[in-house]
């Protein structure tokens, strides 16, 4: 056995305990008890106002509460659909094909946007016919006053009174 | 003087106006029964909280989170058999969660801190045998244990903790406890001796 050993390793625990004695008596600095009373105190009334804001809003005691503000929400709801329909049905304007009707501005345009002239409604061009007699019996006759292009045969009126 | 005993018997009280009768006699009990548990534990707790953080602000603020965690559970307090042993237990596991989360950061021994918290008629003994210096040099040696080592001998530097208690905090027997500190100690003696700390 080696004698110096035991004087260093004896010397060695003394520090060990030393060193631990020192940790293990630290004492708080003075008020830690209010500190940590305050502490629970708003953490509690933090938890309580979480409460009340986050679960009253829904908590209804009764069902027929709960049935007639559903009823209320669901009504509103479709109150709400039918006006967004009915508004919408009504900013649609009617489409006629051939006809471009004008396109009202609200006078907020800018300078270099597009204006398109309204289209002028041509005149059917002369010298056509503008009417198709019909016979009783559902035969189409052209009046004998239509200018026909030479050379295209044309089927004889038959006269009224046949 | 302190407010505290004032301000804290009825932190609880304006929760129970609307509640019923025996509910809010339960919540006075658990409020009673916390007022008393932060009067008496509350420099126990720090201390064990002290001997893993090593920083005075941080170890009061675990102290308070173990007590939040009391809050929590208030409705468990009359099931606990041994209530100081709970809450060194919630603390010790509160200081291990912190500590974890603090790994990445570098270690913040305040030293200042340290020689401001600790009681004047101990330091001047201490400090005739062990400067501040080679304290915090045998502290980050204790750092350098394996974990179970380091952990019942940490618990064994907090004096009002005996060995049965210490076994009950790790979850563990009474002869673990003896055998992790004693291997502690001797692998701590062969590091100061490695490290070349004599007197």
């Amino acid at each position: 056995m080696n004698p110096r050993l035991e004087p260093t390793n004896q010397n060695y625990d003394q520090r060990i305990d030393q060193a631990l004695r020192r940790l293990g008596s630290v004492e708080p600095a003075a008020g830690i008890e209010d500190r940590i009373s305050a502490r629970l105190a708003q953490e509690h009334s933090k938890a309580r106002s979480g409460k009340a804001t986050g679960t009253r809003f829904f908590a209804v005691p009764h069902y027929p509460a709960r049935f007639a503000l559903t009823a209320i929400a669901a009504g509103l709801a479709c109150f709400a659909i039918v006006a967004g329909s009915v508004n919408h049905s009504r900013r649609i304007q009617p489409t006629v094909p051939g006809i471009s009707l004008h396109q009202t501005s609200s006078g907020m345009g800018t300078a270099g946007a597009a204006h398109p002239a309204n289209q002028p409604v041509t005149p059917p061009p002369s010298g056509r016919p503008r009417s198709v007699r019909q016979l009783p019996e559902g035969r189409a006759v052209i009046s004998p006053e239509t200018q026909k292009a030479n050379g295209v045969a044309v089927p004889k009126t038959p006269s009224r009174a046949q | 003087m302190s407010t505290f005993p004032g301000q804290l018997t009825g932190w609880m009280a304006p929760a129970l106006i609307s509640e019923k009768a025996q509910t809010s006699a339960n919540t006075l009990d658990s409020s009673e029964t916390i007022t008393a548990l932060v009067a008496q534990y509350s420099a126990t707790l720090y201390r064990v909280a002290y001997s893993v953080m090593r920083n005075a602000a941080e170890a009061e603020d675990a102290v308070q989170e173990a007590f939040l965690r009391v809050l929590k559970h208030r409705e468990k307090l009359d099931e606990i058999h041994d209530l100081r042993v709970w809450l060194i237990r919630i603390t010790w596991n509160v200081v291990l969660d912190k500590k974890r989360r603090e790994k990445t950061r570098p270690e913040n021994d305040d030293i200042a801190d340290y020689v401001r918290v600790l009681p004047s008629a101990d330091r001047a003994v201490d400090h005739s045998l062990i400067s501040s210096q080679e304290h915090q040099r045998i502290l980050m040696l204790i750092d350098r244990l394996p974990h179970k080592e380091r952990e019942a001998l940490l618990l064994s530097a907090v004096q009002e903790l005996s060995t049965v208690q210490i076994a009950t905090v790790l979850g563990t027997t009474e002869s673990s406890v003896r055998s992790r500190i004693f291997r502690a100690r001797r692998e701590l003696s062969a590091l100061l001796e490695k490290e070349g700390i004599s007197r």
